[in-house]
């Protein structure tokens, strides 16, 4: 009781952090506080989207960086193709957000249906090796594209554009960023208490108990993998429009690390959790890499007292008891 | 002797010549069986005997090396797990299969909603949906855990748990109830409690019994089979078993049986 409204005012309040960020931007004279939000929105889908399988189907992707590079680099490519006039498999390209969006995230369902058919059939620490060795593969694809930058990555003059919406404001690519947080994180919360999530939830409490009433874990934990790359890939689009820069970096082993510290951080089958998690893990890299480029030394034993100690992570207690 | 009606019919379950070696040690040893609708069949065993062993096979779990099972007259040998289940294999586990997370009332709905493999409809939250709720709470109440609908199964006492693991297995109207030791660690009055619950459930479901606890072999069983070492030494009525020399001398050792 004390809980539920005590989570209410909690949601409403972060809800209201995140509306009112760039005028307490403009109010403080900070121009930096709106990308600092910016990047917080951006990742927080990618958490959002991990927590989908990592808390509710307990599969730890280690390679979900791999879906962020991805995203990316559609993105990047294509903007590199149209701003060249070098067409790409035959396409002029195309600058609009409607055409180059879904394109970018047709790409990462289709990296995570090959991903995830062939690790899928693994579990536990092998699942965890598999997923990172794809990651790996991706980087080093990515590292070797010469013609997109290769290991520097790759500029775009600008971002993509939609009709009626002019995404170069700062202020508008932000909201529009918050708003598929806000849609996304509402999608995820619908699917984890459908019926598909009801299954998906029992394969991660007792794989033994689903098999023996019927259920094939396979196609179940194959399809929420790719919604979680999808979610993911989007995290990816909207940062590189965002930084219009995209990098190898984005792919690498250390981003998929991050990603799971947050989800972790957060609080996992949370969903809010980690957009939580993502507040805090951001805002103190931004003040601790002030301090230190060393940030790492700070973050590492701040994640492992949360780890040993907050169970469910700093939002569990109040996001927890499964229906986030 | 007058044979039962159900006798002449074609059995729901048919195991024939089925063995699974572990290594050295022959778990199951060319075990041939047969459940016929609507029989309460016990199996009884020492512990090491293979009885679990043999459940696991029946389910798909395990891979026997050499035999087949016939689950309503259909070869089931080779067929995976969750699709014996689709067939109307209903199950439970000597160690509880619950999900923890989940209510007493979920843990049933899950049930429900698996009968045919589960579905990927992303939208619709089978806690609303009204038929389903109404008739998992029946299931629940017909095991007597009525009241307990919204506790998570975790919090369960173990007796509880041991019912809710039935429940589950009913709600899907099985055609076959494999259960394996529901009065394992119960107390006296649990242990009457859930005799009461299988009598009621007699008949109405074809169902093989692994127990220990006597009373409740013998109060229950149409029929009892007796494993030793991996092999049934011997099948027939619980009048027969209980004066049969060889199964005094192999598995009651002699005592008074009751
Ligand atoms: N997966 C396994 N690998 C090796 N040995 C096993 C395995 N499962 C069971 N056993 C052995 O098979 C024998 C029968 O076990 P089980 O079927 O559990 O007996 P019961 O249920 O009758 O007590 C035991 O000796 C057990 O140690
Ligand atoms: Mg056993």
């Amino acid at each position: 009781m004390l809980t539920s409204r005590l989570r209410l005012i909690v949601i409403a309040g972060g809800l209201l952090l995140l509306l009112t960020a760039p005028y307490l931007a403009q109010l403080t004279g900070s121009a930096g506080l709106l990308g600092l939000a910016n990047r917080i929105a951006i990742y927080a889908i990618a958490a959002v989207s991990l927590d989908l399988i990592l808390g509710y189907g307990a599969l730890v992707s280690f390679g979900h960086a791999m879906f962020f590079g991805l995203g990316g680099y559609a993105v990047g490519i294509i903007a590199f193709h149209t701003g060249t006039g070098e067409p790409l498999f035959g396409w002029k390209g195309s600058n609009a957000a409607l055409i180059v969006w879904p394109l970018a995230l047709v790409a990462c369902a289709l990296l995570a249906a090959a991903v995830g058919t062939l690790s899928l059939k693994t579990s536990g620490v092998q699942f965890i090796m598999i997923t990172l060795a794809f990651a790996q593969m991706v980087f080093f694809v990515l590292v070797s594209l010469q013609s997109y930058g290769g290991d520097d990555g790759l500029l775009l003059d600008r971002r993509n554009t939609l009709p009626l919406i002019d995404l170069s404001r700062p202020t508008t690519f932000y909201y529009v960023c918050v708003a598929l947080l806000v849609g996304w994180t509402a999608f995820c919360a619908r699917v984890v208490n459908s019926r598909f999530g009801l299954v998906l939830q029992a394969l991660r409490q007792s794989e033994r108990r689903s098999i023996n009433l019927g259920v094939d874990p396979f196609p179940f934990r194959l399809v929420a993998f790719i919604i979680s790359a999808v979610g993911t890939g989007l995290a990816g689009v909207l940062w590189a429009n965002y930084a219009r820069f995209v990098s190898p970096d984005m792919a690498a082993w250390s981003k998929s690390g991050e990603f799971i510290a947050i989800v972790v951080l957060g609080g996992l089958g949370t969903l809010l959790g980690p957009i939580a998690g993502t507040a805090v893990f951001i805002a103190l890299e931004q003040i601790l890499s002030i301090w230190t480029e060393h940030w790492m030394i700070v973050m590492g034993p701040v994640l492992t007292l949360v780890a040993l100690f907050g169970r469910r992570g700093l939002a569990g207690r109040l996001f927890g008891e499964r229906n986030g | 002797m007058a044979e039962p009606a159900s006798q002449r019919q074609a059995p729901i379950l048919a195991i024939d010549g089925l063995r699974k070696a572990f290594g050295a040690l022959v778990a199951t040893d060319d075990v041939t069986l047969d459940i016929r609708t609507g029989e309460l069949h016990a199996l009884i065993g020492p512990n090491g005997a293979g009885k679990s062993t043999l459940i696991t096979q029946i389910c798909g779990e395990l891979k026997p090396d050499a035999g087949r099972i016939l689950f309503d007259g259909r070869d089931v040998t080779r067929l995976r797990p969750h699709l014996r289940s689709r067939l109307g294999l209903g199950r439970t586990f000597q160690i509880t299969q619950l999900c923890p997370d989940f209510s007493a009332l979920e843990n049933i709905l899950l049930s429900i909603e698996t009968r045919g493999g589960g579905s990927f409809d992303m939208l619709s939250n089978p806690r609303g949906n009204a038929g389903a709720i109404a008739s998992a709470r029946a299931r629940l109440a017909e095991v007597g855990l009525g009241d307990l609908a919204d506790r998570q199964a975790a919090t369960l006492a173990h007796g509880q748990r041991r019912q809710l693991e039935i429940a589950v297995a009913l709600a899907r109207e099985p055609r076959l109830l494999l259960l394996d030791e529901p009065m394992a660690g119960l107390g006296p009055e649990e242990s009457a409690a859930m005799t009461r619950l299988l009598d009621g459930l007699k008949r109405r479901y074809a169902i093989l019994l692994v127990e220990h606890d006597m009373d409740a072999v013998f109060a229950l069983a149409d029929r009892v089979s007796v494993l030793v070492y991996g092999r049934v030494i011997f099948t027939g009525t619980v009048a027969e078993v209980r004066s049969d020399p060889a199964v005094r001398a192999a598995y009651l050792g002699g005592e008074p049986a009751c």
